[in-house]
């Protein structure tokens, strides 16, 4: 494991559990203007795993992960990230969040976008050399060598997803929150990033929470796909994904790859019709 | 930089150097239509000028030839001064009042614009005073507070920062608070401290907001110190030579138009100014890509 966790092996109870969801209830207003985006969520997301959230819009698929990144606060139940509260994961810096938007800041450049995190948490022990080479390394990780001194509005969409997937990657969370990370981009790069999340996910040990709206692509990158019904979100059924690894092309073009997609539509279509 | 000369990486450089010539060639491009431009414009303003001298059959004491005020720019004046020295040395004064008056109020609206953005309730309180400060009529002030303060720089210089004030605290207002919620977040995600969010991210992403404002008050700043040079007991300033200029108007009509010249080139050098700075702490933001 090349991932500093020494925080979540003292928590032995916990040490194989990333991310725990205990009876999340969620509204959002008060009084009579409330709305209930979620309600009894039990989930349990193990180390290293690559879990799928996927459901009609507004089932709360993005509240679960902010709730995980303590950006938002549940009005019922628990959450526990590596064992610990989220505002202790988040302080601990134990995961990496990555908006639809690539939410680059425009004045700097790849680089310096890349060094943010960096900058801002003063990790110990790290030389400007030391930032360099591993900065160095993401670039290449995410194919993006030779664009360091670019800035972000000189790239494509999916480049600058690969700038944003890199500065999530840099200070080696052990978590990856990711929200419709490419769904503002293009069929065609989409399922280049996809695969590539993939290859960089078996790389870096990663645990990764992905929320999402494409079917196939819960199928293709998922361990498990949790399939949520509408509004308000409750777990409709979580379906293993037993495809082989690594997840490649050949993959994509089997049967039991469109046998598993058929499953996931299926279970999506009775949560939209309200559950069984 | 990199030490790295794989043949993989060696084509995506070579991309990337065609594109940085390109960028060049455009700016080149964009840089000699401004000039062209700049060209066709003064033509147009002489032509303009001369086109209503003759057209209106307008008397020297109404409108002089425009080569006649730059005859009297190289002349000598009744102190024994070459004109355009005098007159610069007049504009000196009145750019070193606006300049103070400037930098008084970017440190002033910098900071009630950030007030107005991040402190719901004291935001609250600044506003109608920002407000209220910009429909107070200058030219009715102007007196009243060189009574109070005196005919010293100081007096031109803080009204020029007075009306200098409102454009860089309304900018600065907009943009420390225009920041998207995601970018928000992931400073939070971060555990970013509210100084880490406010200097590397709202302060930078304000920056092309208020440096649009600061070339409004560039400009108004030069007509703070005129307008305060104007009434009576100021002795030096392009303000009291427009003045002077005015009440000898049908003797020397040439002067008035050297006077207006000189403000004009005053505030443009201001707002010229303002630009290159902009041009320097903003490279690299999309905004200056964009202008």
């Amino acid at each position: 494991m090349t991932t500093p966790n020494t925080s979540s092996e003292t928590v032995s109870a916990d040490a194989q559990t990333a991310i725990a969801f205990q009876g999340i209830r969620k509204e959002f207003g008060n009084g009579a203007n409330s709305t209930l985006a979620i309600e009894s969520v039990d989930l349990d997301i193990k180390e290293r795993e690559f879990v799928s959230l996927i459901g009609p819009s507004g089932c709360g698929k993005s509240t679960l992960l902010r709730l995980a990144a303590d950006l938002i606060e549940p009005s019922g139940g628990s959450v526990l990230v590596n064992g610990k509260t989220p505002r202790q994961a988040r302080l601990d810096r134990d995961y990496g969040f990555i908006f639809q938007s690539p939410t680059l800041f425009d004045w700097r450049t790849v680089r310096k976008n890349i060094a943010l995190p960096l900058e801002i948490m003063k990790i110990g022990g790290m030389t400007r050399a030391d930032r360099d080479e591993e900065i160095e390394r993401l670039l290449e990780m995410v194919g993006l060598d030779g664009f360091e001194s670019h800035h972000p509005y000189q790239l494509s969409g999916g480049m600058q997803q690969r700038v944003s997937l890199a500065r999530a990657l840099v200070f080696r969370p052990s978590i990856l929150l990711m929200d419709e990370p490419f769904g503002a981009l293009d069929e065609i790069t989409r399922d280049r990033m996809n695969l590539e999340l993939h290859r960089i996910w078996e790389e870096t040990n990663t645990t990764i929470l992905f929320v999402t709206h494409s079917i196939p692509e819960a199928v293709l990158l998922s361990g498990r796909v949790v399939v949520m019904t509408a509004r308000p979100g409750r777990v409709q059924e979580i379906i293993p994904i037993d495809l082989p690894y690594p997840r490649t092309t050949e993959v994509e073009e089997s049967t039991h790859y469109y046998e598993l997609v058929t499953q996931v539509r299926e279970s999506l279509g009775q949560a939209m019709a309200g559950g069984p | 930089m990199s030490a790295s000369a794989s043949p993989e990486v060696a084509p995506q450089i070579t991309a990337r150097d065609r594109f940085l010539t390109e960028e060049r060639a455009e700016r080149l491009r964009s840089a000699s239509a401004r000039v062209t431009l700049i060209l066709i414009l003064v033509t147009l303003f002489l032509g303009g000028w001369e086109l209503l001298k003759w057209a209106t059959e307008a008397p020297r004491t109404t409108l002089p030839h425009f080569h006649e005020v730059v005859d009297y720019l190289f002349s000598i004046n009744s102190q024994g001064d070459k004109v355009w020295l005098a007159i610069g040395r007049n504009l000196r004064l009145t750019f070193i009042e606006a300049l103070s008056g400037l930098s008084v109020a970017i440190v002033a609206g910098f900071a009630a614009g950030t007030l107005m953005a991040l402190s719901r309730w004291t935001g609250r309180g600044i506003m109608p005073f920002v407000i209220g400060a910009q429909t107070v009529p200058i030219v009715a002030i102007a007196p009243a507070l060189v009574i109070w303060l005196g005919t010293g720089w100081e007096t031109k210089a803080l009204i020029a920062g007075f009306l200098a004030f409102f454009p860089i605290a309304v900018t600065s207002a907009r943009g420390i608070g225009d920041v998207s919620q995601d970018s928000l977040d992931l400073m939070a995600s971060y555990g970013a401290s509210r100084t880490e969010v406010f200097f590397k991210l709202r302060v930078p992403s304000a920056l092309p907001y208020i440096f649009t404002g600061l070339e409004v008050a560039a400009a108004f700043s030069v007509i703070g110190a005129i307008v305060a040079e104007l009434p009576v007991g100021s002795q030096d300033g392009i303000g009291v030579v427009i003045l002077t200029s005015q009440q000898y108007f049908s003797l020397q009509p040439e002067s008035l138009f050297a006077a207006i010249g000189g403000a004009c080139l005053l505030g443009g050098a201001m707002v010229a100014m303002v630009r290159i700075i902009q041009i320097v702490v903003l490279r690299g933001h999309r905004a200056q890509e964009l202008s």
